[in-house]
């Protein structure tokens, strides 16, 4: 964990191909007050796919909502805590396949709810913003962005990503955290230790 | 360059004039990780005006899509691909009574911009101020070029309106480019 008094640090990065990785050690000193995630992300195999986020290794307690576009159609959706889809925090279309060689989507995250706060008293959000093209000749062009609460109060250790295939991810692809400085329980220089 | 903190960077600053538009971001340092451009402006008619968006000067192939929504509660898209520029939505103008002083507040991350085995990409949001009326605009856009990108020219419509500038007060267009290790 990087510490640093800048207001914003670097914390961590992926760069490797493996098709679920995870961000740990959140929660605790030094505390941030959010999270962003900055990615140029590519999945190896063709076609588009989900990319799944999971708080604290959890397999359900999220639900989320998105809108998509596909050209001139917007469509919405949604991922419920319990039943079908339970569990994933689905970021749409984020990563087109081999077929589209040399395309990345560019990927951001926002962390929010104080999230590495354990006497944090609300629910750990996020809202993340994409844009892709499904198409070799660019003919359909897509983006979405969305948003996601992960109902269980407390502190926020752990983002797993993994695409939702669970293919491996492209060589090049990479994803970098990003922490917001903050201060614990009103003791403003415990985040600098 | 400015000051150095541990996860961005400012790399360079701009304020308009008001006498051009175009507003180019030149020789980028490909030392870091992602860039991201945060902007305040508006131009200098009575009008909304196209954000348009260039990666090192060129004009030969972009790809775009971009949802807006206002007051009529409906979203809709604008996208296009194979375009001499990228589109990124439009800013408010200057000029008219119910619009001065709400500048578009404008923000764009390029992420792995230095990479020269990549297509250029990047994603746009803002809200924007017109005619009494409030909207938001999110999307993205792609250049079909692998090279590094080293310039982004940003460009105010495609007529003869300048980027709001030149009064020396908190109307005037900026624009910030910041650099994420």
């Amino acid at each position: 964990m990087a510490t640093g008094d800048d207001g914003l640090v670097k914390i961590a990065s992926y760069t490797g191909t493996t098709d679920i990785f995870t961000f740990s050690n959140l929660s605790g000193s030094p505390y941030y007050r959010g999270y962003k995630i900055v990615g140029s992300i590519q999945q190896s195999s063709s076609g588009t796919e989900y990319v799944k986020v999971h708080f604290n290794g959890d397999n359900d307690h999220h639900v989320c909502v998105y809108s998509r576009t596909s050209n001139s159609s917007v469509s919405h959706g949604k991922q419920p805590a319990s039943g079908s889809g339970a569990g994933f925090a689905y970021i749409f279309n984020g990563a087109p396949g081999t077929s589209y060689s040399g395309f990345f989507t560019p990927i951001t995250i926002d962390i929010m709810g104080d999230p590495s706060n354990s006497a944090a008293t609300g629910y750990p959000q996020a809202k993340w913003l994409t844009y892709l093209t499904t198409s070799s000749s660019y003919g359909d062009i897509v983006h979405n962005y969305g948003g996601l609460a992960y109902q269980d109060i407390g502190s926020l250790d752990s983002i797993q990503i993994s695409t939702g295939c669970y293919c491996n991810w492209s060589s090049g692809s990479r994803w970098d955290l990003y922490g917001y400085i903050g201060a614990d329980d009103g003791d403003l220089f415990n985040a600098w230790g | 360059m400015g000051s150095k903190s541990d996860g961005c960077e400012v790399i360079a600053f701009h304020t308009s004039t008001g006498s051009a538009d175009t507003v180019t971001f030149s020789s980028i340092p490909q030392t870091y990780q992602h860039l991201q451009v945060l902007a305040s402006i508006s131009n200098n008619d009575t009008d909304k005006e196209y954000t348009l968006v260039h990666f090192n000067g060129d004009t030969t192939s972009y790809g775009y899509s971009i949802v807006y929504g206002d007051t009529s509660g409906e979203p809709s898209v604008m996208y296009n691909s194979g375009v001499a520029y990228a589109y990124t939505g439009w800013h408010t103008n200057s000029q008219s009574t119910d619009t001065t002083g709400r500048n578009t507040y404008f923000e764009m991350w390029v992420p792995d911009y230095s990479s020269s085995s990549k297509l250029g990409a990047a994603i746009v949001e803002f809200g924007v101020f017109n005619n009494n009326n409030v909207g938001g605009i999110s999307g993205g856009f792609h250049w079909d070029s692998t090279a590094a990108i080293t310039s982004i020219t940003f460009t105010c419509g495609t007529g003869s309106d300048n980027w709001y500038g030149g009064q020396g007060n908190g109307y005037d267009s900026t624009w910030t480019l910041y650099g994420w290790t």
